[in-house]
């Protein structure tokens, strides 16, 4: 699965959620393909789900293939494992 | 051996009146070296009240940062502690940790080892808890893996 962590530069934010992602991933044992990007190039990548703060989901809604997985928190492991085996489930 | 932060760039204060004034305090000590400039601020209240408060990394902390541009001199992070905490768009704020980042690469590797940092919700108890500047500091440096 490739995952996109999207906020609105790619600089910041999206590394933490992208570093949350990746060790979800490790503590649940899956694998994934993360990268970060922020909001003008996530709709240029391709993906099979894309992570983001609940205020980018409504703009990305309509132009991103992807299911989009809002996160509020960053860095909250619990919100970023819930939103992945949601993923997960999706698409297996 | 670097500090995590620098102890010239962490603050603690008792409150501020609003989060963009708490964002202003926290990035006085980049302005005044020379990191940033005060566009650089304004660009991130701007982007707060474009894109959300999705700054807000983890419960009472927010990662206050904006597009890299050439109002960001050098790569680097402030601290400001606020015992008690602001109101940023329903969400209570103790810690502000404001990004300077030259780019999108810029700073990955201290980036990476804030995001480990941060997902333990027991560092940001300590963090909070902290009394002091040095008290702060030794928050960090304990508990701030390097990779």
């Amino acid at each position: 699965m490739k995952i996109l962590a999207v906020c609105g530069f790619g600089v910041g934010s999206s590394l933490i959620l992208k570093m949350t992602i990746d060790k979800v991933l490790k503590d649940i044992g899956k694998d994934a393909d993360v990268v970060n990007t922020d909001i003008s190039d996530a709709r240029s990548y391709q993906a099979d789900a894309i992570f983001t703060s609940p205020d980018f989901v409504e703009s990305l809604e309509g132009s991103v293939k992807a299911a989009l997985y809002p996160v509020k928190r960053y860095s909250d492991k619990e919100e970023v494992k819930e939103q992945l085996l949601k993923a997960f489930a999706a698409n297996e | 051996m670097g500090e995590p932060i620098k102890h010239e760039h962490i603050h603690i204060t008792d409150s501020a009146d609003s989060y963009e004034d708490a964002i202003t305090l926290a990035a006085s000590p980049l302005i005044k070296d020379s990191y940033i400039n005060e566009e650089y601020v304004q660009d991130i209240l701007d982007s707060i009240e474009k894109n959300g408060p999705y700054i807000v990394v983890a419960d009472y902390v927010a990662l206050p940062h904006a597009q890299p541009s050439d109002k960001v001199l050098k790569n680097g992070l402030s601290l400001l502690l606020l015992e008690k905490p602001v109101d940023l768009r329903g969400n209570p704020i103790h810690v502000f940790i404001v990004l300077a980042a030259k780019d999108s690469t810029a700073h990955l590797a201290s980036l990476q080892s804030l995001a480990i940092f941060l997902m333990e919700k027991e560092n940001i108890d300590a963090l909070i808890g902290a009394k002091t500047v040095p008290g702060i500091q030794k928050v960090l440096e304990e508990r701030w893996q390097t990779s």
